[in-house]
């Protein structure tokens, strides 16, 4: 989006924000929550040591009126001896009306539902996320969050529901330096390999701002179709990568409910995202480089078994690819099976205990590794 | 700046295929069953809720907790002002 459209957009939202405020004006709720989610792990892969770790992520939820809230969710994590902070997400909502909610600063991407609606660890069902959609365990293709505004609401069909959400955001980066560190979190280095992109930067590289969008349906109630997209200029501005744009594409499905036949509830997720960067062409991406990741979850919970200790257990499998552009520096596509059985405490604390075998081909060598992961997850 | 490859563009084409085709079908499946608008209470949030996450018991949070917690929510779950109302009254009366 160029820079005279992007500036009527903010212009256009800071007036109708503007009368919209004096209107509500008055009876200020000032109300405060306190939510989140902890956990704890013990991760024993079958190559390196074996670790505990743990985790704290307080979410702060405050309205100042019926129509304004602000929102914020903070990240603990000890790593490598120290405790690693990070703002996840922080943002503030206006509710424009039935069917349209702005907001702005730092949100979790919408073309992105792992990131926006299961991180939470009592809301996964396994201890981590799938391959190619969080920023562990090897190249992330879609960003978790983004910074800028979004405007999104849920219109009803008949007696289904659609959703939208459209957003300009900082986007990000593209890793043009061939030996350039990977993010912290990853210690993957294959994560800031040359021609991946670069979601770390709180600052955009460029004037273009990232337009993104998820468009779904719900049918019914159980069913969930979306479409994601994302468009944006990555090159560092003046450089000669400047002109260097990339595309995201994703499709995603939820369908969850109680089946009587199998006297349970039966739980399907899955994404598929597909990045296409442009070539421009230059060294050292001159290649073709198209990425793409796609997972699919199915969960089952016996929660109809007339036993409760029965229905306090769940089991998940997941299978996950991530495959990378073939002509790239780095090319370890990777695939990913995953076994996990669930004690539900409460609706919302949970014991999980994962096997998960994880295969990573290059273009001379496949390697397997393997890792059992206890973890007891709460959110409050 | 070389033009996209073939090997680019076919996967967003056939995307946008699969999603046209989806969306004719689903819209059609919408029109069968009770109307959205006319949906309680208690069935908005043991349907939206549970598309995600285990549904958390109406006790386990107060009045005010609720409204905070369901503008949270709504966002994510795509509710409207009137759905998210219905979910809140409903919850404040079972809590």
């Amino acid at each position: 989006m160029n820079r005279f459209a992007m500036s009527a957009a903010v212009l256009m939202l800071t007036i109708t924000s503007t009368a919209a405020f004096a209107q509500t004006g008055v009876s200020p709720r000032n109300t405060v929550l306190v939510s989140g989610f902890g956990y704890a792990n013990y991760i024993d892969p079958s190559e390196g040591p074996s670790n505990f770790a743990v985790g704290l992520n307080p979410v702060f939820l405050w309205q100042a009126q019926n129509d304004l809230f602000f929102e914020a969710e903070l990240e603990f994590e000890l790593e490598d001896g120290v405790t690693n902070t990070a703002l996840e997400y922080a943002q503030a909502w206006w509710v424009a009306g039935n069917s349209l909610t702005f907001g702005a600063g730092k949100f979790l991407n919408p073309t992105n539902i792992f990131a926006e609606r299961y991180h939470p660890t009592w809301i996964n069902k396994l201890p981590n996320g799938p391959l190619g959609f969080t920023a562990h365990g090897g190249v992330q293709l879609t960003n978790t969050a983004h910074t800028g505004v979004q405007a999104r609401g849920g219109i009803p069909i008949a007696s289904g529901k659609f959703t939208y959400a459209v957003f300009l955001a900082n986007g990000p980066a593209i890793h043009t330096e061939v030996l350039k560190a990977g993010p912290a979190k990853s210690g993957d280095p294959a994560a800031g390999a040359v021609g991946t992109l670069d979601f770390n930067g709180t600052e955009d590289n460029n004037d273009n701002k990232l337009v993104g969008g998820r468009f779904a349906v719900l049918p019914w109630s159980s069913l969930e179709i979306g479409y994601g997209f994302e468009a944006a200029k990555i090159g560092d501005m003046d450089s000669e990568f400047a002109d260097v744009g990339t595309t995201t594409n994703s499709v995603d499905l939820i369908f969850n409910r109680d089946v009587n036949a199998i006297r349970g509830h039966l739980d399907i997720r899955g994404q598929y995202v597909n990045v296409a960067v442009d070539n421009p062409g230059i060294a050292p991406l001159d290649f073709d480089n198209n990425s793409s990741a796609w997972y699919s979850q199915l969960s089952y919970r016996p929660s109809k078994s007339g036993s409760p200790l029965v229905a306090s257990f769940e089991g998940v499998f997941r299978y996950e690819e991530l495959d990378l552009p073939e002509g790239a520096p780095v090319n370890a596509d990777m695939t990913r099976l995953s076994f996990g059985l669930n004690r539900w405490f409460s609706p919302s604390t949970v014991f999980k205990l994962a096997y998960q075998k994880k295969t990573t081909r290059d273009e001379v060598e496949e390697d397997e590794d393997t890792v059992v992961t206890c973890q007891f997850a709460m959110g409050f | 700046m070389n033009r996209k490859p073939m090997k680019q563009v076919l996967p967003t084409v056939a995307v946008l295929v699969v999603l046209a085709i989806l969306a004719v079908t689903l819209l059609a499946g919408c029109a069968a069953g009770p109307s959205q608008v006319s949906k309680s209470g208690p069935q908005l949030w043991g349907e939206n809720c549970a598309r995600c996450h285990n549904v958390r018991p109406p006790a386990s949070l107060n009045d005010a907790e609720w409204d905070l917690a369901l503008m949270h929510m709504r966002t994510r779950a795509g509710l409207t002002t009137s759905e998210t109302e219905k979910v809140g009254t409903f919850l404040k009366a079972a809590n």
